[in-house]
């Protein structure tokens, strides 16, 4: 059964039609990451999920209801670029977050009390939120999405701007509340953290879906045209071969998009200069976003 | 229902713990006792001594008000040698050879350089007895709104110019005084027939009718009652909608730019988050209310006007406070939804700034004529009603019945109708970023489906 169920929605702001006949499944317990460029559609699909938006037309059936309000309670939401009252204390804010989605104490106590613990934030339960770093505060407002144990949990954006301990403390925390049985979807621009985290990732691009499917579906359907190669010259040994279609660079290694048998890009290579690593392998999610966001092939980006 | 009252209590909780709130919680008091202190600072402070001139073209006038204001300085000493107000000393100034013009403006020199605080010039003509206007003094200084000596001549000298009159008409100066008694009002209430026979005082010469109580003598009109309670109850209500209501403003920017309102759209719907919002700031001004109120209950009992505060006038101040928030609150929640910056809000805050203060310009008129067609008009108009209504039942007679009937149901309309309108466009502007939207625009978010 599905989480969430999205037929042919479509969501326009006057001309500008931010979300374009749109159906998508986000089966329940899964892990399912939303990528795509910036003001592609992310947040308006995020936001009629959660009805705070409604669609024009289509249907959207979350956990079961058509009128997403009566799952309010079984659903958290963590809005991008998200705040917090200033001057309330962390134990007010998470009591007040945790009160708005139906918990009685004393369970909502001992939620607030162990999710604080996991986090590390005990000496900082009874502080105002405005005496939070930056790191701490983020984890605060994840624990206010966690704290009333949803069912489905939609997260915006929830590692931007995170140091890496931080952002491996959450990392874990959204691994247990999957593997707790809560369906967890996230919009993020790290493809990386995508491909690491994701069952299953969805693009959206000018308000059309354009990916949706696991990791390896999704670098099937895009074949194997790409060899990622480290060689002694790094960027210059690629230079004016006639087959390189794209290059990511990453500095020490190249993923090149090579139109022809990788076979003579070996050859080529070997002429020019000391091959350390050559693998024929299928374009990483990065280089497939790069793709479609970028339809005209480029010589070279540098990632 | 639930979710309402949660966050209704939450707002409450950040509102009462903001320093914004003690203030609002003092400033009525402080506002109070600093316009007595004020007063009587004023008052006691000012014993600067004040030299004047005066030009007595009768030739007559000035000995006696020399030893006018000679009598009036000693009366100002304290026992302990401590002047209490301004000493006035006189100094008599002749035309001689000059014209007057020039006397005038040689005193006004003297005026200018401070060797003088003001001069008179008293008219030949003063005490000539015969008909016609009356006579003028004029009285020339640079205090135009200092009143005190310039009310002392005014009553000094026209009883020593009338005394000379009668002097001059060989009338004694005893029995034209006696003739000369004055009459004064008193300004009283309405007589009314008592509850049981002698029961209290009747008017000497009536007998009570028979079967039915006596008649109550008026009462003598205290400005107590008539002018400075209701205009105190009044400026509760101004206040208190003044200082509670405008807050919803700010914590709606607050939330809508640190998406805290996303946030909670996330757990409610915007009608409970704007409900729940205005309710707790309801909550806030009826703890204000409470406590001013209990203060103004504690005041009147101690100075015996306790009778005065009657259930049922507290009562209507109470819906009415309780009204205006809703009425004001939720179009200054509007206000904060569609803006995203506090300069923006200000600009579009103006308008209604202007609604709630404009009925106290009309606090004087009704005070004098409660029961005039702009009175009972004014105070049935929605947003001066809880201002005005409350200033109208706080006075003697109250209005009848119906009209305040009527007011608390037109009140009670414009205040849903406000809250309807405001929530469409709390829903709409809360999302919306950027540009402040015009006034076309938030009427289309008001009338879109």
């Amino acid at each position: 059964m599905d989480a969430i169920s999205i037929q042919h929605v479509t969501k326009s702001y006057g001309k500008h039609v931010a979300v374009n006949a749109l159906s998508l499944h986000v089966p329940r317990g899964s892990l399912y990451g939303f990528i795509g460029p910036n003001g592609s559609g992310k947040t308006t699909t995020l936001r009629m999920i959660m009805n705070i938006l409604l669609p024009d037309s289509g249907e959207i059936v979350v956990l079961g209801q058509t009128d997403t309000r009566t799952a309010r309670d079984r659903i958290s939401y963590l809005p991008e670029e998200r705040g917090l009252y200033k001057k309330m204390t962390v134990r007010r804010l998470l009591r007040y977050y945790g009160q708005l989605k139906g918990m009685k104490q004393p369970a909502l106590d001992a939620s607030i009390r162990s999710w604080i613990d996991r986090m590390e934030l005990s000496d900082w339960l009874d502080k105002k939120v405005d005496a939070l770093s930056k790191g701490m505060a983020q984890k605060v407002q994840f624990i206010a999405a966690a704290v009333a144990a949803p069912e489905l949990l939609i997260l915006d954006e929830p590692f931007s701007g995170l140091d890496p301990v931080n952002a491996e403390i959450l990392k874990e925390a959204v691994l247990d509340l999957r593997k707790n049985g809560t369906t967890v979807v996230f919009s993020t621009h790290d493809m990386g953290m995508a491909e690491k985290l994701c069952d299953r990732i969805f693009m959206i691009f000018k308000g059309t879906k354009v990916l949706d499917g696991t990791l390896d579906e999704i670098q099937e359907s895009f074949g194997s045209d790409t060899v990622r190669v480290r060689t002694a010259d790094g960027m210059a040994a690629l230079d004016g071969l006639s087959g390189v279609e794209f290059v990511n660079d990453s500095g020490n290694v190249q993923d090149v998009r090579w139109n022809g048998d990788p076979q003579d890009l070996l050859r080529a290579l070997l002429n020019r200069t000391e091959v350390h690593h050559f693998e024929i392998t299928r374009p990483s999610l990065h280089d497939i976003f790069v793709r479609i966001a970028h339809p005209e092939p480029e010589a070279v980006s540098r990632g | 229902m639930d979710k309402i009252l949660i966050v209704a209590r939450t707002e409450f909780g950040n509102a009462v713990r903001t320093k914004a709130f003690l203030v609002s919680l003092l400033m009525l008091p402080i506002l109070y006792s600093a316009m007595i202190f004020m007063q009587i600072f004023a008052n006691r402070s000012d014993t600067v001594p004040r030299p004047f001139a005066v030009i007595d073209r009768t030739g007559k006038l000035f000995p006696a008000i020399k030893k006018a204001a000679e009598e009036r300085n000693k009366s100002l000493v304290t026992p302990e040698g401590k002047p209490t107000a301004s000493a006035f000393y006189p100094t008599e100034v002749k035309d001689g050879d000059q014209p007057p013009d020039a006397t005038v403006l040689a005193l006004s020199e003297k005026v200018r350089a401070k060797e003088l605080f003001a001069f008179v010039e008293i008219p030949a003509d003063a005490i000539e007895a015969r008909a016609g206007a009356p006579i003028v003094l004029k009285y020339y200084s640079e205090s135009p709104n200092y009143r005190e000596l310039h009310g002392w001549l005014e009553g000094v000298v026209s009883p020593i110019a009338r005394s000379q009159r009668y002097k001059a008409a060989n009338v004694d100066p005893n029995l034209a005084a006696r003739i000369d008694r004055f009459l004064i009002t008193e300004n009283l209430g309405l007589a009314s027939r008592g509850s049981a026979p002698s029961q209290v005082a009747t008017t000497p010469g009536t007998s009570p009718p028979p079967n039915s109580g006596s008649i109550v003598a008026a009462k003598k009109i205290d400005p107590v009652r008539s002018i400075f309670m209701p205009m105190g109850l009044a400026m509760i209500v101004y206040l208190i909608t003044m200082t509670t209501a405008p807050q919803l403003v700010g914590t709606v920017i607050e939330e809508k730019m640190s998406r805290i309102s996303e946030m909670l759209l996330g757990s409610i719907s915007t009608f409970e988050m704007m409900m729940g919002k205005l309710l707790g700031n309801v909550s806030v001004a009826m703890l204000t209310t409470t406590l001013y109120l209990a203060a103004s209950y504690a005041g009147a009992t101690r100075f015996g006007y306790a009778d005065a505060l009657t259930p049922g006038l507290i009562a209507t101040l109470v819906l009415f406070i309780g009204l205006a928030i809703l009425l004001f609150g939720s179009l200054y929640m509007a206000v904060g939804s569609a803006c995203s910056e506090l300069k923006d809000a200000q600009t579009m805050m103006m308008p209604i700034m202007m609604l709630a203060i404009l009925p106290m310009g009309l606090l004087a008129p009704v005070l004098t004529n409660p029961s005039s067609t702009v009175s009972v008009v004014a105070s049935l108009i929605p947003p001066a009603t809880p201002i005005l209504m409350t200033l109208r039942i706080a006075m003697s007679p109250a209005p009848p019945a119906w009209q305040v009937i009527l007011s608390i149901v037109l009140t009670t309309t414009t205040a849903v109708a406000c809250v309807w309108a405001s929530g469409k466009i709390f829903r709409t502007g809360l999302l919306m970023h950027g540009k402040a939207p015009t006034f076309r625009e938030l009427a289309r978010w008001v009338l879109a489906r």
